[in-house]
């Protein structure tokens, strides 16, 4: 179970989250929308214990992260919105590059395994030629390799083909439901929430969002 | 998208060069500045050496522990001599006076004559004056072990003479007589060797109009600052364009020769200025005597060298090869260049087998004729070669980028 | 362990032959350049013009002797001719060896024996005429001690006792022998003699030049990846970036030692030329920490690469010995006490270096860290 409690952040005097209070269970996918610079990443930064809050704290399975960093770390699989890859190595070998450097020991084939799940399947190919899609889902791959506990997608899905978009999208579900991993998404689009996610929390005071919310 | 012709491209990156020098007003005096300290530094050894130091004499202390009649009389000549020398200043001390003397920095440096200095000389075995400097006044000691050297060889060449004078007379005198004679023979010949500068007649023949090899120096140390200056600014200029102007640039038509004359206007634009301002100083400072129509050679000579430099630094980045390679063969051609300009090392002493063929390469011509012009007053300069190297470069320049255009 | 280098080696897989060529470069180009820098070197002469205006037995050893120095190329002309060409600065000076020359050093004459004619521009002409000069004291000294022997064998009445020729042939043995003078430099405190350090070792000053660019070059991958987005990822793993830069440091250090211990041997053993394993080892920390810092601090790669190599012609500059004979040469070197590869050509290790690039290192694991524990984990 993952806790946000009284989280507020603040760069310098601005403020960009204002005391959040949230509760996650395993197996959930949720959604955080808003606007272009209402916090979602910042959010999603602290939750992935790349930064801290000014003030609050947050919990996992009872642990705060400011006391067990190095534990909460290895449950941690982190989606960054900037592409997070070697570009000049191929699909394999960042696989297993950073199946190397990981806390756990995979074989090739369930490195590959994973690829295959969520139809990434150029296998020997180097990253510099693949399409924005199948980049997207080795970036997501990779934060996969550890079979993390709580998953954190900062935009996975911005500027992709539909069809990517889906097959991505279809995987978290499953990856959801069969392993009971947490799973936080941020996007701005409202359909491809409504669509994935068991719960949605709006960051940011803009009306708009929460008027399409109840609609 | 509507093409943009030539020159309002052209114009366009040329403005854009130097929005990018100016955002660079801290570094770029500091890039334009070391060639010159180094310089500098490199040119006033070069020229302190030329011209005989003048400044206060080297206090130097003679410790001797051999303390035979011979030493003595040698130490003596040797003040004498240090007299008449303007930069060494000697003076005999005991040994424990000399080290606080170097403590105390009355001394620069001083020099042992070893014991048995004299015996060991007159049985033919080899000994070691030492020298002993002042651990902050290094340079000095250099230079009191040159005087040394010097004192040396005339001891050396007396005692090859005194030796066979001692073989023959071992025959014919007495031990106490011949001790006599070859202390005798031991003065004339050290005098002897020291007058050796009188077995020439030294003619000193005027070439060029100054007196001194000072504006040799000083026009040879700014014809490689020039070139210094003109690869660092090639270097903060190349490769330092935007990204995305230049994706949109390509929109309207961008080649790589559009780059390529940006740059050389660029940096022949910057390199004028620079060239003729560092040029009035040293005219001011020298001072020059030179007349319009040569200053206007002089100009067109520098500028043709700056644009076919400029040309060549292009043209080499046009090779398909790694950027570190590139680099290393634009700074090796412009090592090259200046090594065989004459600017480094003077053109007469260069092998006699490159002799005649080194005046083809455009910056030995360069260098050749502003020496004419500027020391030898010169009215002319030939211009043929260097116009035949521009026009080269040009069509090089062309058919590089045509062709990089067709594989991109 | 083992891993974290294999995952470093996946990264450099990309680009291996340009590593092979950087690492091997140094050896390679100094067995290649250095032979080539010697004959280029050689070939740089001094020309001096010398006029013979008698054929006696002095004049010819006066002009062989000049002729077989090996830095001065000493053509016979016609008295116009040297003149023509001095005035177009195509000789260093000129030497005129007058009518008469034998007849009056036999006389015992010291002055004006040889006319000499300079320029302005004969930058060689001091060097030259300690020569020409050297060489008539030689030949007058051994008049005059001839004239002294038979003034000696006369004084005691058997002025045929010896006869002149043997005893110039004698002087001459004894010149043969002579030359055992020699001077040395030290300075007061430091028991190191400075003339020691004046042999040259050719082979180990090309290579520590070349050496020093490729090392600079093969540190450069560190500014495009220290940037790239993929940084983050190592908070999540069993090393953090800093710690994997340093294994990095590590094994590219390793190699270059292997290659270094080679080169040592080659060097050593078929080229001759000697230098210590610590003063090998020294310098090779010193200049591969140096370069992994630099290319921390420097943001672009371009630039960086611009600054190593004329970091390394800086170097080449105040290292060369290229023709700048004897005094100019130390000069230049005793104004320069700033030379980082001064130790390593005296042979020497460079404790201050080395001790300079550990903390210098120390430093930037702690920063790294900071940063960190700064921005990224608690406030
Ligand atoms: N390191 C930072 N320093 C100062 N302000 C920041 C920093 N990072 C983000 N911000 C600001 O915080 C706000 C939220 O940013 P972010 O979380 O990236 O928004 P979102 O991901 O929702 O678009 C933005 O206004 C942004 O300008
Ligand atoms: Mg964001």
């Amino acid at each position: 179970m993952l806790e946000i409690r009284e989280v507020t952040k603040k760069y310098g005097r601005k403020h960009v989250l204002d005391r959040i209070n949230y509760q996650i269970s395993r197996g959930e996918v949720i959604g955080l929308i808003g606007e272009n610079g209402a916090g979602k990443s910042t959010l999603l930064q602290i939750l992935a214990t790349l930064m801290s809050p000014t003030s609050g704290q947050v919990l996992l399975h009872q642990q705060p992260y400011r006391k067990h960093v190095k534990q909460i770390r290895k449950k941690i699989g982190y989606v960054p919105q900037d592409i997070a890859l070697w570009e000049d190595l191929s699909v394999k070998d960042n696989m297993v590059f950073f199946e190397k450097l990981s806390w756990v020991n995979k074989t090739e084939q369930q490195l590959k395994r994973i690829c295959t799940d969520m139809q990434l399947n150029q296998w020997e190919e180097k990253v510099k030629n693949l399409s924005g899609g199948m980049k997207r889902k080795l970036n997501l791959a990779i934060s996969l390799i550890h079979e993390p506990e709580l998953l954190l997608l900062d935009e996975p899905t911005v500027g992709i083909d539909l069809k990517s978009r889906v097959e991505i999208n279809g995987y978290l579900k499953g990856l959801a439901k069969q392993k009971g991993t947490i799973i936080v998404y941020t996007s701005h689009d409202m359909n491809e929430i409504k669509e994935l996610c068991d719960r949605t929390l709006i960051i940011g005071d803009d009306p708009f969002y929460h008027d399409i919310l109840d609609r | 998208m509507k093409q943009m012709d030539g020159f309002r491209i052209v114009s366009v990156l040329i403005r854009n060069h130097f929005k990018r020098l100016k955002g660079k007003w801290l570094s770029l005096p500091l890039v334009l500045l070391a060639p010159i300290i180094l310089l500098s530094v490199i040119g006033y050894l070069v020229i302190a050496i030329v011209e005989q130091p003048t400044q206060q004499p080297i206090h130097v202390g003679i410790v001797n522990l051999d303390q035979t009649d011979q030493t003595n009389l040698l130490v003596h000549v040797m003040e004498e001599v240090s007299k008449s020398i303007d930069y060494i200043d000697l003076t005999s001390y005991q040994e424990s006076d000399a080290e606080a003397a170097i403590a105390a920095e009355q001394l620069d440096a001083y020099l042992y004559f070893p014991r048995q200095f004299f015996s060991s000389l007159l049985r033919g075995e080899s000994v070691e004056l030492e020298v002993v400097g002042h651990p902050n006044k290094r340079l000095e000691g250099q230079l009191v072990q040159g005087f040394v050297d010097n004192i040396g060889d005339y001891i050396e060449s007396a005692q090859a003479n005194i030796l066979t004078v001692d073989y023959y007379a071992s025959t014919l005198l007495a031990e106490e007589e011949r001790q006599l004679l070859l202390f005798e023979q031991f003065q004339s010949f050290f005098f002897h060797a020291l007058a050796k500068d009188q077995a020439l007649q030294e003619h000193e023949v005027q070439i060029s109009l100054y007196h001194s090899p000072l504006v040799y120096f000083t026009i040879a140390i700014w014809f490689v600052l020039i070139t210094i200056w003109l690869f660092s600014l090639y270097i903060i200029l190349h490769k330092n364009e935007d990204r995305r102007m230049k994706k949109r640039m390509i929109l309207y038509g961008l080649t790589d020769l559009h780059e390529a004359i940006a740059l050389l206007i660029t940096l022949l634009l910057i390199m004028i200025v620079l060239a003729i301002s560092s040029f009035a100083l040293i005219h001011y400072w020298l001072p020059l005597s030179l007349a319009t129509d040569q200053l206007w050679f002089i100009a067109l000579l520098v500028g043709l060298y700056i644009f076919i430099f400029s040309e060549l630094f292009i043209l080499i980045d046009y090779l398909p090869l790694s950027q570190r390679l590139k680099l290393i063969i634009q700074m090796l051609a412009m090592v090259g260049m200046l090594l065989l300009s004459g600017a480094t090392i003077p053109q007469a002493y260069f092998p006699v087998s490159i002799q005649d063929e080194v005046g083809y390469l455009f910056a030995n011509h360069v260098f050749t004729w502003l020496e004419q012009i500027i020391l030898h007053g010169r009215f002319h300069a030939e211009f043929a070669l260097l116009y035949g190297c521009s026009l080269i470069g040009i069509f090089l320049m062309v058919t590089g980028s045509v062709i990089r255009g067709r594989v991109k | 362990m083992m891993q974290l280098c294999i995952a470093r080696l996946m990264l450099w897989k990309q680009h291996v032959l340009s590593y092979l060529f950087w690492l091997w470069l140094p050896l390679i180009g100094t067995l290649l350049f250095v032979p080539f820098i010697q004959d280029v070197s050689d070939e740089f002469l001094v020309p001096i013009g010398i006029v013979l205006e008698e054929e006696t037995e002095l004049a010819q050893q006066l002009y062989q002797t000049i002729a077989q120095v090996d830095t001065v190329n000493a053509e016979q002309f016609e008295e116009r001719e040297a003149i023509r060409r001095l005035n177009r600065n195509q000789l260093d000076s000129v030497y005129l060896i007058p009518e008469g020359y034998q007849e009056r050093i036999e006389h015992g004459e010291q002055r004006h024996l040889v006319e000499a004619y300079y320029t302005e521009h004969s930058l060689a002409y001091p060097y030259v005429k300690e020569l020409v000069t050297s060489t008539i004291l030689a030949d007058t000294g051994k008049v005059k001690a001839e004239s002294a022997v038979v003034g000696l064998a006369e004084a005691h009445q058997q002025p045929d006792k010896w006869n002149s020729d043997e005893i110039l042939a004698t002087a001459e043995q004894f010149y043969q022998a002579s030359s055992i003078l020699s001077t040395d430099l030290t300075i007061s405190g430091e028991d190191q003699s400075l003339a020691e350090h004046d042999e040259l070792k050719l082979y180990w000053q090309v290579w520590v030049l070349l050496s020093t660019l490729s090392t600079l070059f093969l540190f450069d991958w560190i500014i495009t990846e220290k940037s790239q987005h993929v940084r983050i990822r190592f908070q999540y793993m069993k090393v953090s970036y800093r710690c994997f830069l340093l294994i990095s440091l590590m094994m590219l250090l390793i190699m270059l030692l292997l290659v270094d211990g080679l080169t040592l041997v080659v060097l050593n053993v078929y080229r001759g030329e000697q230098l210590s394993i610590l003063t090998l080892f020294s310098y090779r920390v010193m200049i591969a920490v140096f370069s992994f810092l630099l290319a921390m601090i420097w943001k672009n790669r371009y630039l960086y690469q611009a600054t190593a190599i004329s970091f390394v012609l800086w170097l080449t500059l105040i290292n060369s010995s290229f023709k700048i004979e004897g005094e100019g040469h130390q000069l230049i070197q005793s104004m320069l006490p700033l030379n980082p590869l001064r130790a390593f050509l005296n042979d020497q290790a460079s404790w201050r270096g080395l001790m300079l690039a550990v903390v210098g290192l120390v430093l930037w694991y702690a920063k790294e860290g900071g940063f960190y524990a700064r921005n990224k984990r608690s406030n």
